[in-house]
């Protein structure tokens, strides 16, 4: 009897901690790596460096060696780092996009192509030059349909399939070498006097130039990206919308809200301070324009890609729309949506783990701002908070905080500079009041009482 | 970010060296950093300035860049300018409106004092021409002594108005010195410059309060005169012309080091202070004296600690105003935080035989002083509203020496304090920044650690923060050829890493806690 009863409690007991852990939603941890296919692609790029070395032109071997040397190493550090997501769960639905677009398209079969998202935070694509191409899953997040995807897809492999990398590596190291180039610079040399004004003179013609056949690759991989995604069958017009993201870019916001430092990080017990955020007085307080070295035509030349607006002009004139309507979706619409989600957490733990801490503690005040019971985003701001007083404790914290950047959304602009003041019993006493306000919504999450215990130790 | 989107790896024509046998921009193209600073308002660091050599012109001229940034290193301005190969940037202040540099041209003998507005334009230039006589002196003098700490330089901000400036001077056969005032609404300056009644004059700036000029003279009967004339000056801020000149004798004689202003706006003078008939210079203080002067040289309020009777409660120091360890004190700054308090940074330093000056004297009879200066530790003397010492307490580091030259032996511990700081730069500490609303100072000084750990240069802060008192340490040394701090916003210091090799200069920022 005595042992029955025992084992209903025990039952009891059980199914209320299991019941109470059910209503907490697990700690995010970093997608799974495939081991298997980072080796296979880390090796592949080897074996394309040798082909590719094997096959330089022997005129300027050393000067082609170096550059292919360097860019070689770049991928190989890409394919063994940690920003790669090759977990099946996400890079599968990417590799049937892919292969979707390739087998759509006859000049593309035969190409030996490494797509895969990176965890980085910046909204941007690129094509490395060897058949490996990473889409930042901080441009994943602004899209906003499978065609768009296939488009940023497109874009890329045309590059790829055009050899822009190539062709770049090759003008450049031809110009260098060229009889003109050199005797220019020999002559300067000679001189003595005003050599930095003439070779200032002489580099802007040349990336002028280099930058000019930046701006002409991209539009011809506009043009390739479209004739590719027609073929697949996916809706064009994402071409435009795509190009109208990148356009407002700086101001777009994956949530409705973005987090506001002022009331989120205000407490009764420690009240948020204006002298965190207030502006100081500059030393110029209007510096115009024409104070900039360039002018505005040389901003102009100096771009590498055209105007979003300018791409938006030459894809309606070359995309005849006759009525022809594709598909904003082929794989698989609930997929696309609920990786955002997914990808937005990638990104926000990844910056942790890189010590990006000013990019974890925003993107976890963004999540609170607009659901404020996401026991993730407090545990994050949490742990966060402490790892920052642990950094600046050690001298080591301009490694994990950004600067404030013109580029940068005003309201990260605003927790950089709070960052930048706070002082380290201010970190304690802001994550102290934090944990107040949020621990009894927390209190058996998962990791949570272990940063309570390293918050409590900085505490006395 | 807009500029990376949709990138192929990009090609940067300047990324890439090449072999020797051909050229390339990289082995061409040459910048030389000459010298670098924070800009100051007060104690407020208000941005930086990096002055190079951005190209040579001709045999005698060069292209020069003014580069100067925020207090974040944010690009505000780059002035590009042609002149003399031989020109450098001697300081640079700020006084909240406007921006001043100071430029001396070696080839043309002048110091060009260039002012800024707030649209990066140049306004206004005073140009001061000097004699060969005068060169010869300040490059004895001011131009000789080029410490970190910018101890000795003198260009000081008027808030809204304009900038004063104490440079040593030389008329004919008397050494003086030479106060400008730069206004910066209008082109407008005035020069004070005594000559009259003595062979020598040594003046200190010590602040500007109601728009009156405060300078601390010493006046010396003949070069080699070793009692001088201690007196107060107050000069209008506006014409320059002197209001009243008063001896510094009261109860006791002071001799003021510097002026602070309190909280409610009143200003007052400190330093130490001496028996009435006693010879400032070699003879050895009683304690230390806070004075109030009004606009007609009166004095309204004088208050005098003794270093036994007041500080002994807390230290344990000698009538002589000796401390146990620590030596005697010379005092830097006086801060007040917003209850009142007042602080008092000072830095210690002793006397010791010198075996160096020793052997000089017994070899060739002279030229190094058979005593050094030991530098000693830190000091921290907080005083309540009325003057009167509430605690002190002291903060160690590693002690330093300076050699002195013959004669230093005489000297009273309040001349060779100043001696120290303005001839040597020899003190380790580096300047003290207030935030505005006073709840909070930091004392930034450097020191030198020979530990099993560590060995190499530290920098080093206390930290006043709403009434509890931190420390903490950076060490500077690092795999850099050199390392240089400059102050940063309060808070934080900006380390300079310079890599002879690679000919590159990493810039940061680092947190004191």
């Amino acid at each position: 009897m005595k042992t029955a009863r025992y084992l209903i409690v025990l039952i009891i007991t059980l199914l209320f901690t299991t019941h109470s852990f059910a209503q907490l939603s697990p700690q995010y941890l970093l997608q799974k790596d495939d081991t298997l296919l980072r080796t296979k692609y880390f090796d592949e790029t080897a074996v394309n460096e040798k082909l590719a070395l094997s096959k330089i032109d022997k005129r300027y071997s050393g000067d082609y060696k170096k550059i292919y040397k360097e860019e070689y190493k770049k991928i190989a550090e890409f394919w063994s780092g940690s920003s790669p997501i090759t977990d099946p769960g996400v890079n599968d639905y990417l590799q049937t996009i892919v292969q979707k677009i390739i087998s759509s398209n006859v000049e593309l079969k035969s190409m030996d192509v490494r797509v895969v998202f990176s965890r980085d935070w910046w909204p941007n694509a690129y094509s490395m030059g060897d058949g490996t191409i990473a889409i930042n899953a901080g441009l994943y997040i602004f899209l906003k349909n499978e065609a768009e995807l296939a488009f940023v897809i497109s874009h890329e492999l045309a590059h790829y399939y055009l050899g822009h990398t190539e062709k770049a590596i090759q003008a450049y190291v031809e110009k260098i070498n060229s009889k003109q180039y050199q005797t220019d610079l020999k002559r300067i040399s000679r001189q003595g006097y005003s050599v930095n004004k003439q070779l200032g003179d002489l580099m802007k013609t040349m990336i002028f130039d280099t930058r000019r056949h930046g701006r002409d690759n991209e539009s011809d991989a506009d043009e390739y990206a479209l004739r590719f995604m027609k073929n697949t069958g996916y809706d064009c017009n994402a071409i435009k919308t795509t190009l109208q993201t990148l356009d407002n870019i700086d101001d777009a916001t994956y949530f409705a809200k973005v987090p506001n430092i002022e009331t989120e990080l205000n407490f009764s017990g420690f009240p948020f301070k204006q002298s965190w955020i207030s502006k100081q007085s500059s030393i110029f307080s209007s510096l115009s324009d024409e104070d900039s070295p360039e002018s505005i035509q040389e901003k102009d030349s100096l771009k590498t890609h055209p105007d979003c607006k300018k791409r938006i002009l030459l894809f309606e004139a070359s995309w005849k729309d006759n009525g022809e309507k594709g598909n904003s979706f082929l794989i698989n619409e609930k997929k696309f949506n609920d990786l955002k989600r997914q990808l937005f957490y990638e990104i926000m733990e990844y910056a942790y783990h890189e010590d990006d801490l000013s990019r974890n503690l925003y993107y976890s005040l963004m999540i609170l701002e607009n659901e404020p019971n996401n026991e993730y985003a407090i545990y994050s701001v949490v742990r966060c908070f402490n790892r920052l007083w642990d950094l600046q404790k050690k001298h080591q914290l301009r490694q994990a905080i950004e600067k404030e950047d013109k580029f940068f959304p005003a309201e990260y602009n605003l927790l950089l500079r709070m960052l930048d003041r706070l002082s380290l019993d201010e970190i304690v006493s802001l994550n102290v009041a934090f944990v107040s306000e949020y621990e009894e919504a927390i209190k058996d999450y998962p990791g949570f009482a272990a940063e309570l215990d390293t918050l409590k130790k900085m505490n006395n | 970010m807009k500029k990376s989107i949709f990138a192929i790896i990009a090609i940067m024509a300047i990324t890439y060296s090449v072999n020797a046998q051909k050229m390339s921009i990289e082995n061409v193209y040459k910048i030389t950093l000459r010298n670098s600073d924070a800009i100051r308002q007060g104690s407020e660091v208000k941005g930086y300035y990096f002055f190079y050599v951005s190209d040579k012109v001709d045999r005698k001229n060069n292209e020069y860049t003014l580069r100067i940034t925020d207090e974040n290193l944010a690009i505000l301005k780059d002035v590009k300018f042609e002149d003399s190969k031989n020109v450098t940037v001697l300081e640079s202040s700020f006084n909240g409106t406007d921006l001043i540099f100071l430029f001396y041209n070696e080839d043309e003998r002048t110091l060009e004092y260039k002012v800024y507005g707030a649209d990066g334009k140049m306004k206004f230039s005073y140009v001061r021409e000097l004699t060969k006589k005068e060169k010869t002196f300040l490059q004895m003098t001011y131009l000789s002594v080029n410490d970190d700490e910018n101890t000795y330089k003198g260009l000081y901000p008027i808030e809204g108005l304009g900038f004063i400036s104490n440079t040593p001077s030389r008329e004919s056969r008397d050494f003086t010195f030479q106060i400008d005032f730069f206004s910066t609404d209008k082109k407008n300056q005035w020069t004070y410059n005594p000559t009259e009644g003595a062979k020598k004059f040594l003046g200190d700036y010590l602040g500007t309060s109601n728009s009156i000029v405060y300078l601390e003279v010493l006046k010396y009967s003949s070069i080699m005169d070793q009692k001088p004339e201690s007196s107060l000056v107050g000069l209008s801020l506006e014409t320059g012309k002197q209001l009243f000149e008063i001896g510094t004798d009261s109860k006791y004689r002071f001799y003021p080091s510097s002026l602070s202003t309190l909280n409610d706006g009143s200003s007052f003078l400190f330093g130490e202070f001496f028996d009435q008939d006693a010879n400032v210079i070699k003879d050895k203080s009683k304690g230390f004296a806070f004075w109030k002067v009004d606009a007609a040289g009166k004095i309204t309020f004088e208050k005098y600690c003794l270093w036994d009777a007041d500080l002994g409660k807390y230290l344990n120091v000698s009538s002589k105003g000796k401390i146990d360890d620590f030596g005697y004190m010379y005092l830097h700054k006086m801060v007040q935080v917003a209850d009142g308090s007042i602080y008092a940074i000072g830095e210690g330093y002793k006397k010791n035989a010198s075996a160096l000056g020793i052997a000089s004297k017994v070899l060739s009879g002279g030229g190094i002083s058979a005593v050094k200066i030991k530098v000693t530790d830190m000091i921290l003397i907080k005083f309540d509203k009325s003057f009167d010492v509430k605690n002190a307490k002291i903060y160690d580091k590693n002690s330093n020496s300076v050699e002195l030259p013959s004669g230093a032996e005489y000297m009273s511990a309040a001349a060779l304090g100043k001696f120290i700081k303005y001839t040597y730069g020899g003190f380790d500490y580096a300047y003290t920044q207030v935030n505005k609303d006073k709840t909070s100072f930091t004392v930034c000084y450097s020191d030198y650690e020979r530990g099993k750990d560590y060995k190499g240069g530290t920098f080093n802060s206390i930290t006043y923060n709403n009434g509890k008192i931190t420390t903490d340490k950076i060490n500077t040394k690092s795999d850099a050829s050199s390392t240089s701090v400059l102050p940063g916003k309060q808070g934080q210091v900006l380390m300079l890493d310079y890599y002879k090799r690679a000919k590159r200069l990493d810039i940061h920022f680092e947190k004191l806690n």
